[in-house]
């Protein structure tokens, strides 16, 4: 049995502990994906709690069959989506005051071919991930969540068909129109060069 | 391979997730194509770029946060339900899985006869598999529960001793002095119960000769060891225009297949419908009357000649009839019924 794995089983038998040292390894990237899917920090923020608080609670309905942390992503999906489908409106919040993000400096030269000051490109680097998010709201959900979990996430195309619960096919399919859908809405917005 | 086809392809291309076949026509069109080539440059930057983007840094106190919100849920300790199930239900559910066997392979007239005869063989060759019990076998058994003083033993157990077949997954044998419950000691669904049922058999065969036809089927039976009986068949025959006599007669369990051969050569057989005469009230009547006066007389002072003698009168009243009962069980009744159809 894997570290992973045993954590999982005393968490089943009550062992908080062990279930938050869990959510320790996971608690990163379950942000980043709710944040992909809310657009904004508190959402994101509350729907990892709720995602953990959920996992918990049905940690029974886990059977091993897929990787716990495929799992989890799959419980984090649905708490988001749920939220979403809620809610009638998504509001795009800019927040000047929010700390940003540092970048490797080579990485932001290659992306950005003009000599602009720094604090400019980090301002854009932002403002981009921003747009992104924008667009990934306009979208549908089945395309947002195939660009999410493959192209922000990272997750394999498996992975992916487990998050979903669909067949790999249904995962290119999805994809592969996602993306097109994204790629004109970059090049509408001049965003793409 | 035109571009529109293309395009569905580039995307799992660049992820290197299309088949052999696909890839080699990808690239063969790539070639050819600068249209193709420009747009799956766009999809590897946009990738890239997406892959580049930031994504907010988790605030440090959601673990501080998270722990509390752990700490406030209801105290879920995953204890395993267990289920105290009163046997009774698992028994019943036992029971009635069994009844539906039963009732299954007897009324299921979609058999021929000669099917029906092996089918009747391997019952007796698998009477220690079956696991078929009367609805009367369950109420009964659920009323001796209710006698909580009383010593009772289970029919079966008593058959134990007697002349049924045992199987390995048998309920226990009681002593006499036993003050346990049957309850205690069925085990749901390993318990093998022995049905206290005389099958019957029923065939209605198509005879162009009625009277021809009787003589053939009593001389069948008496060339088995057994007695005919011949009436006007009941209400059951359906036959417009026919004229019917109905055949009866019992025999042992182990004649039953091959009689029901022999009986195709009387006529055209219909499909035959299987019965059951219930014995169990009758039989668990006996045994618990059987019981009852073994441990009254058990009990009776050694010096107490006349309520022994008494006592043991009417077991051995008792006993004569559970015999009885048990030859009966092992007799099969073969009910023909013969019609003769009446041309218009």
């Amino acid at each position: 049995m894997t570290y992973e794995e045993q954590l999982v089983k005393k968490s089943l038998l009550g062992d908080t502990a062990a279930f938050e040292e869990l959510v320790a390894q996971y608690q990163n990237k379950i942000y980043a994906l709710a944040y992909r899917y809310m657009g904004n920090e508190e959402d994101a923020y509350d729907m990892t709690q709720e995602a953990f608080i959920k996992a918990f609670r049905s940690l029974r309905s886990f059977k091993g069959d897929s990787s716990f942390g495929t799992w989890l992503y799959r419980v984090a999906t649905n708490v988001c989506l749920d939220e979403l489908r809620k809610r009638k409106r998504r509001v795009l919040t800019l927040s000047l005051d929010e700390p940003l993000a540092t970048q490797d400096g080579d990485e932001v030269e290659k992306e950005i071919a003009d000599t602009s000051p720094t604090v400019d490109i980090l301002y854009e680097q932002k403002e981009f991930s921003l747009y992104i998010q924008d667009i990934l709201d306009e979208m549908k959900p089945e395309h947002k969540n195939a660009i999410v979990l493959r192209d922000l996430m990272e997750l394999s195309y498996e992975e992916i068909a487990e998050v979903l619960d669909c067949s790999i096919g249904t995962v290119k399919s999805r994809l592969s129109r996602a993306r097109t859908v994204l790629r004109k809405k970059l090049i509408d917005r001049e965003l793409l060069p | 391979m035109r571009c529109e086809q293309m395009r569905e392809l580039l995307s799992p291309y660049m992820d290197q997730m299309t088949n052999e076949k696909e890839t080699r026509m990808v690239e063969a069109h790539l070639v050819v194509c600068p249209e193709c080539k420009r747009e799956l440059k766009q999809l590897q930057r946009m990738v890239a770029l997406m892959g580049n983007l930031e994504s907010p840094q988790l605030p440090e106190h959601f673990s501080a946060d998270f722990h509390r919100r752990l700490m406030n849920e209801q105290p879920l300790i995953f204890r395993n339900p267990e289920l105290k199930r009163p046997r009774k239900q698992a028994w019943i559910a036992a029971g009635v899985a069994g009844l539906a066997l039963t009732v299954g392979v007897y009324a299921s007239s979609l058999l021929p006869m000669g099917m029906v005869a092996d089918l009747w063989q391997d019952k007796e060759n698998n009477q220690k598999k079956t696991t078929t019990v009367a609805v009367d076998d369950i109420i009964q058994r659920i009323q001796l529960w209710g006698h909580q003083d009383k010593d009772i033993q289970s029919p079966e157990q008593i058959a134990d001793k007697g002349t049924t077949a045992t199987s390995p997954g048998k309920v226990q044998n009681l002593g006499p002095a036993s003050t346990e419950q049957p309850a205690t000691e069925v085990i749901p669904e390993k318990v093998q119960v022995e049905p206290k049922l005389a099958d019957v058999f029923k065939s209605t065969i198509k005879v162009d000769n009625l009277n021809d036809s009787v003589t053939k089927v009593v001389q069948i039976a008496e060339a088995n060891g057994a007695q005919a009986r011949v009436t006007q068949a009941g209400n059951e025959v359906q036959a417009l225009n026919g004229i019917t006599r109905e055949v009866s007669f019992k025999v042992s369990s182990e004649q039953v297949g091959a009689i029901l051969k022999q009986l195709e050569i009387v006529g055209q057989t219909g499909m035959p419908v299987g019965d059951q005469v219930v014995y169990t009230e009758q039989y668990s009547e006996a045994v618990n009357h059987i019981q009852m006066l073994e441990n009254q007389i058990s009990e009776l002072d050694s010096s107490d000649e006349a309520n022994r003698i008494k006592l043991q009168t009417e077991l051995q009243v008792w006993q004569d009839k559970k015999v009885k009962l048990e030859k009966e069980l092992q007799m099969a009744t073969i009910r023909v019924q013969l019609v003769q159809e009446v041309n218009p």
